[in-house]
């Protein structure tokens, strides 16, 4: 066979090289236009989740399967009424004092009694005697004069005694307040029950500043942990010298272990009863210096709000405000929505808030 | 000296040929121990310094800690960049040092000047340590610890006091960082109503604590024969015995610890968690020693783990050491590189067959295969270079060379030999092969020093392109030395050898037969219109380079290994609970993808670390199960699918081997990083959010983010000093309580056989969480009186820093971004363009680094290198070929092999990688080679063989170097086939690419260089003989 019949024209060969060559570079430069096309739509493409802002707040679109891979849990507000709690230290007083200081004011009002009837009698010796002098002097001014200084001095007594029996109450009420001191000068039933072991006095103190008076019943966890309740007494004068502030005075059922002298703690109920909601610890989240929850608005839309932190209680935040009952918040979650918020949709700012 | 040589290895045969056995088997011996690593030491020299700093905010760390000692370290010499990060409680100086400096010089000069500054230091804060020197990959191994029956304590105590030490015993292994579980302390949980209660106070707690817990020696009883010890026993080392310490005594009653505080093995306030397949547990971290043999250390860990396993079996604890695992990519991409080597070596080997057909000089030609390749292992055992996909890539481009050396050789050895035979006047075969040999030698000896030239530049890359181009350059430029050097000895002996004493067939070989007389005729054809078909050419040309513009470009192509990892970024301040609660639900998902094997994920920190994470950050290690680029393509994309579905915290993916990259140049692990420097931390805060803006509009930008963003909550304590003067308190008394509540202060140490564990003080976990009640942490003033924390201090709750960066000793605040889409150059250059119309305040400025920064300056490098060494190839070429049109002659083959390696680029996905760029560099030395030959032959043939120049000669001169350049080509080609096939796949990402152009221009130029040049050296060329000359 002829070699140049089987070796095709060169310059054929030249011109299909060129040819394809032409036909790879457009074919590149669509592909890279298409490329740039799709990048583009990529681009377009929205995320898992969508932030916007609506009348001024920030709000979170999540669909359902979004949330589900999220793992986020909302629960539902409901209305209580509450207190603001607080427990502080307290310490089962020992009577022995208020012991002592009752016999002596027996001992004092039974003087003070014979004083008295010593200086009744002496007055009416001396009455008795005036009248006898005063008609023909029918004794001697001698003896109207030693019954007149027997009287005075018995109404001295009395009036002596009387003033010891004052201070002593004056003390009293100084050392252990006014219903104490009453119960002692009386001798009531109650310090009765006292001295005979049946209840305990207890004295609680708020620290300074405290905003909230004494409640009328607390609650006193004994050691070992079991709890008792306390009726408030009155204002306790004294101060503990641990704590600078102001004492009540509370009185309990005597237990094993409320032994004068035993530190215990007290936990009240302090303020109004107000009502409200609790938002749940787990969906608080904490940013630019305050305390927010995420509220779902729809099935897919959440937002943050403020959450008030001046009542903690025990599983969250009482508020009064900003929530209203039914209202659903996350209470798993919320910090990756707070991601979403600030991280991919710009930074939260610097604001402070003073506690 | 060339003639000596090759005259001594045909006289003394059989030693040149002892010789080679010898090299040959040592050649074997060094395979088997010479260091394997998946790339080269691409890590310049680094030292990173830790300073723990309990209790300071990063503010503090920053002005206290960092600042002295990055004052002091500034002056060391040799210093390239200082980065630092100072995070709660801990300062992270990292020092980078010139590329080539030792590093063991490097890390005694900061020892130096450590020493000095650890003094200077606030009280309470820890003496700076430096971090164990570890390899640029530092992670070799992640092993997980997960059990059904066992707490976490004990779980983190067997790894810390079982595992860690057997692991650490592992030569080669520089440290062990122990993640998640629970650190088992001895803590005395105090509650703050109960100090009121018995009036004592937390320094009291300590006091009483710290006695408790001391531990005292007693020394010794000397005998006049002996020395007795005397040991003291009767410290408290159980709870129980604790409780029961007497703290003080009150009205003939004793207050004991235990009425105060619970006493209780606890868990230490946590600094990172882990698990592994979503099951909370422990994960040890691996870090192997500079220099060492990955392959090596893990298989003593195996071991180790092997040793251990029945052991903690026995107490249902499941190791899981697939977590990661480098000995795997390197294993796979060692296995691919190698597969690669050995099938382009069989395929030359059929070339070789086919061409020569004549087993003896096909063996002879493929014996300088091994020698020149295992001389070229021995020469880079000794420089203390590993084998690495690099090093072996070097190798398999050589092949080419190594066997077109043999194949000159061989080739005119025996066509001298047949033509001797056939002559009237027969010669001595010694002097025949001798001739035979000389004859060519020159070409090859200048061919090589040309090639050599153009390696260079790739040499000379500075930076990280370098240290990973390097090794492949100093492989390719030992094997083609050796394989010079096996050509003018062992060659020519094996010729004296195998062809001197047989019968030689007279005719040429079927195949080189046939394609002769159809590239004559060929050759004719194109010779009869040269106007058209260099028109045609120049077109092509032309075309090709325009083709150029559009391909992208990149620094180093995606790795596909099958370690990803995944890196979730909350917002500061998210808690270890809710980062694992949000990487659980990532784990499930990706244990969904089939590919997929483990899953293990690493939140916040461990201690002494090399990641300095925060609580808000994770890492989760995906290891999968796919071996080639295809499915770990398609994992991949299941990866990037599941993270793209879950909102909240930013989540990027990334092979691991990438990361590390990214991380050497910039610090961080994405391509793109701005930093800005100012002074005014709020300023740069103002200014990052600007750029990230910004650069959030341009085209291809995903998770953009300020690696220092404000926004952590935190809680502000101020004293008041008058009112902390009023009630008596000493303000750091304060301080202190208020560390110890919510810090723990460490009071000293119980042991337990040989387990020691802190003894620590701090405020009950019930009441730590409660932000709204640190004002009522009550402290006792010197009178007795109990007064809460918000009577002295104003308590205030803002947002603050996690870290604060320092780079270059100044504040730094800095942006990371991936790309997406698009080529991280362009992306770059507009990003940049748009980036410059922002207005900032005189003393605040902003810069780009990342791979986009490494990849200009690679690119400025080769290119100025190129210049230099185009230049001395000029020059090299000018004193060979004699005159300037035969050089430029030589030079016409490199835009034909350009045109090749474009459309290949092109044709591959258009993206032009560092791989490619070298690719080109060694395209331009192999067509160089090729043209030489051609050229020197036909002055070859002009002047020694005295004929004279004309269509011919140039016929002759062509038809005779047809089949070794074909040869040469083919053998380059096949070679690097494989590596160009599987390029993507694991092992040859860099180099598949490198290896694609070199296949497209060696076709392009290999098809001109046979066609084209031919007619161009005989209208342009100018060949004369030497009388004439």
């Amino acid at each position: 066979m002829n070699l140049n019949s089987r070796l095709p024209n060169i310059g054929s060969i030249g011109i299909f090289i060129v040819t394809l060559l032409t036909l790879t570079f457009l074919a590149a430069c669509q592909d890279r236009f298409d490329k740039d096309d799709a990048d583009r739509q990529a681009q377009a493409k929205k995320g898992p989740a969508q932030v916007s802002v609506e009348n001024g707040q920030t709000v979170l679109t999540l669909d359902a399967p979004t949330q589900n891979r999220l793992g986020l849990e909302v629960a539902t507000l409901t209305a209580t009424v509450t207190r603001a709690q607080v427990t502080l230290p307290a310490a089962v007083l020992s009577v022995q004092d208020l012991a002592t200081f009752r016999n002596g004011y027996v001992a004092m009002q039974a003087q003070l009694q014979k004083s008295r009837v010593e200086a009744h009698v002496a007055r009416r010796e001396y009455t008795r005697l005036k009248s006898l002098f005063e008609q023909n002097e029918n004794i001697s001014e001698k003896s109207l004069q030693s019954a007149e200084g027997t009287l005075q001095a018995n109404e001295a007594d009395v009036h002596a005694g009387e003033q010891q029996l004052n201070l002593q109450e004056s003390v009293l009420r100084q050392e252990w307040g006014s219903v104490v001191a009453k119960w002692a000068v009386e001798s009531s039933a109650e310090l009765q029950r006292v001295f005979d072991q049946r209840e305990v006095l207890v004295q609680m103190t708020m620290p300074s500043g405290a905003t909230f008076g004494a409640p009328k019943t607390i609650s006193l966890e004994i050691p070992g942990g079991t709890r008792t309740e306390a009726n408030l007494v009155s204002a306790f004068p004294r101060v503990d010298p641990r704590i600078q502030g102001t004492s009540f005075l509370y009185i309990a059922p005597a237990h094993l272990g409320l032994t004068p002298g035993v530190n215990l703690l007290g936990h009240l109920s302090v303020g109004s009863q107000m009502k409200g909601l609790i938002v749940p610890t787990s969906a608080v989240v904490w940013s630019e210096g305050k305390a927010w929850a995420y509220q779902q608005t729809a099935s897919d839309r959440f937002s943050r709000r403020a959450v008030s932190t001046d009542a903690p209680v025990e599983k969250g935040f009482f508020v009064t405000e900003g929530f209203s009952a039914g209202d659903r918040v996350v209470t798993q979650g919320a910090q990756a929505l707070l991601s979403e918020e600030l991280l991919l949709h710009g930074q939260g700012g610097g604001e402070t808030d003073v506690d | 000296m060339l003639s000596a040589s090759v005259r001594f290895s045909i006289r003394f045969r059989g030693i040149a040929i002892s010789l080679a056995c010898a090299l040959l088997g040592y050649g074997i011996f060094s395979l088997s121990h010479v260091p394997y690593d998946a790339f080269p030491e691409f890590a310049p020299p680094e030292v990173s310094i830790q300073t723990e700093a309990p209790g300071l905010s990063p503010e503090q760390v920053e002005v206290l800690v960092t600042q002295p000692i990055e004052n002091a370290i500034n002056g060391v010499a040799g210093i390239e960049t200082l980065r630092s990060r100072s995070i709660q409680g801990l300062s992270v100086i990292t020092v980078v040092f010139s590329s080539g400096s030792d590093i063991y010089r490097d890390r005694q000069a900061v020892t130096e000047r450590l020493s000095t500054v650890a003094s200077e230091l606030p009280t309470g804060v820890q003496p700076p340590l430096m971090t164990p020197l570890t390899s640029s990959t530092t992670w070799v191994m992640e092993v997980g610890l997960t059990s059904d029956k066992q707490s976490l304590m004990t779980l983190r105590t067997i790894a810390d006091w079982t595992v860690k030490p057997r692991v650490l015993a592992v030569s080669g292994v520089a440290g062990v960082e122990v993640n998640g579980g629970e650190v088992r302390q001895l803590q005395f949980q105090f509650d703050s109503q109960r100090l009121v209660q018995y009036g004592v106070s937390v320094e009291e707690v300590i006091a009483a604590a710290r006695r408790a817990s001391g531990v005292r020696g007693a020394g010794f009883v000397d005998t006049p024969n002996q020395r007795i010890v005397l040991q003291t026993e009767g410290q408290s080392v159980t709870a129980a015995q604790l409780a029961r310490t007497i703290l003080v005594h009150h009205n003939g009653a004793n207050v004991t610890l235990g009425d105060v505080a619970r006493v209780a093995d606890a868990p230490a306030p946590p600094i990172g968690a882990a698990s592994i397949r979503g099951k909370p547990g422990v994960i040890l971290i691996v870090d192997s020693a500079y220099g060492s043999n990955t392959l090596e250390v893990t298989h003593g860990i195996d071991k180790a783990l092997a040793d251990l396993g029945p052991s903690l079996a026995a107490q249902g604890i499941s190791i899981h050491p697939e977590v990661f695992r480098a000995a795997d990519f390197i294993d796979l991409a060692l296995h691919n590189v190698r597969d690669s080597l050995l099938i382009g070596a069989v395929l030359v080997v059929v070339v070789l067959f086919l061409f020569l057909f004549n087993f003896r000089t096909a063996a002879i030609s493929c014996t300088a295969i091994p020698l020149s390749l295992l001389a070229a292992v021995i020469a880079l055992d000794k420089m203390g270079l590993s084998l690495n996909t690099m090093t072996l890539g070097g190798l398999s481009i050589a092949i080419g060379e190594v066997v077109d050396d043999a194949v000159i050789d061989v080739e005119n050895i025996y066509r001298r030999l047949r033509e001797n035979r056939a002559a009237p006047n027969r010669r001595s075969t010694f002097q025949v092969v001798l001739d035979a040999s000389i004859e060519v030698r020159s070409a090859v000896v200048y061919a090589t020093f040309a090639v050599i030239l153009v390696f260079l530049p790739v040499l000379n890359m500075s930076g990280l392109a370098g240290r990973i181009f390097g090794p492949l350059g100093v492989a390719y430029i030992w094997a083609i030395l050796a394989s010079l050097v096996v050509a003018l000895t062992v060659t020519p002996a094996l010729c004296m050898l195998l062809l001197g004493v047989r019968d030689l067939p007279p005719q040429e070989p079927p195949a080189v037969h046939w394609m002769k007389s159809g590239y004559h005729e060929l050759l004719i054809r194109i010779e009869r219109v040269p106007r058209l078909l260099m028109a045609a050419v120049a077109l092509f040309v032309a075309l090709g380079i325009a083709t150029l513009f559009l391909l992208s470009e990149s620094f180093l192509p995606e790795l596909r290994e099958g370690n990803v990892t995944v890196h979730m970024t909350a917002v500061p301040g998210t808690s270890l609970q809710e980062s694992m609660r949000l990487g659980g639900r990532i784990t499930e998902a990706l244990l969904k993808i089939p590919s997929v094997q483990s899953v293990a994920q690493r939140a916040g920190r461990a201690e002494l670390g090399t990641d300095t994470l925060g609580t808000h950050e994770s890492e989760i290690d995906v290891n999968l199960k796919a071996r080639n680029g295809q499915q770990v393509r398609v994992a991949q994309a299941g990866i990037q699918e599941v993270i793209s579905q879950l909102p909240g915290p930013i989540l990027a993916s990334n092979s691991f081997l990438t990361e590390r990259i990214n991380e050497t140049l910039s610090g961080y692990r994405t391509p793109v990083v701005v930093n800005v420097f100012g002074n005014d931390l709020d300023q740069l805060d103002q200014e990052a959010g600007e750029i990230v803006r910004v650069l959030n509009s341009v085209r291809g930008a995903a998770q953009s983010q300020v690696q220092s963003p404000p926004g952590m909550p935190q809680i502000l304590v101020r004293l008041r000093k008058d009112e902390v003067a009023r009630w008596g308190f000493d303000p750091l008394e304060v301080l202190d309580v208020i560390r110890t509540a919510y810090g723990s202060e460490t009071v000293g140490q119980i042991y337990e056989g040989n387990r020691v564990y802190d003894v620590a003080v701090v405020l009950a976990p019930s009441s730590r969480p409660r932000v709204t009640e640190i004002g009522a942490l009550p402290l006792r003033s010197p009178d007795g009186n109990y007064v809460g924390l918000r009577q002295l201090a104003d308590i205030s709750k803002s947002s603050g820093r996690y870290v604060i960066l320092h780079q270059g000793a100044r504040r730094v605040q800095t942006i990371t971004c991936n790309v997406q889409g698009r080529a991280v150059d362009s992306f770059v250059a507009e990003a940049q363009k748009r980036i410059s119309q922002l207005s900032f305040p005189s003393d605040t400025y902003a810069e780009f680094s990342g791979t986009a920064a490494a990849q200009a300056q690679s690119r400025r490098d080769l290119l100025v290198n190129s210049l230099l060494a185009g230049l001395g190839i000029v020059l090299l070429l000018s004193v060979v070929m004699g005159n300037y049109r035969n050089l430029l002659l030589v030079l016409a083959n490199l835009p034909f092999a350009l045109v090749g390696g474009v459309l290949a680029a092109l044709l591959t996905g258009g993206n032009l990688s560092l791989g490619s760029l070298v690719g080109f560099v060694t395209l331009f030395g192999i067509t160089l080679r090729n043209s030489i030959m051609l050229i020197s032959h036909y002055e070859h043939l002009v002047e020694v063989d005295g004929l004279a120049w004309g269509l011919d000669t140039a016929l002759r001169g062509a038809s005779e170097r047809l089949a070794p350049i074909l040869m040469t080509a083919l053998v380059t080609g096949l070679g690097l086939l494989p590596l160009a096939i599987g390029s993507g796949d694991p092992g040859r990402e860099i180099e598949g690419p490198m290896a694609t152009v070199i296949l497209g221009g060696l076709v392009t130029s290999t098809l001109l260089n046979l066609l084209i040049l031919p007619t161009l050296a005989l209208r342009y060329g100018r060949f004369e003989t030497r009388q004439e000359s």
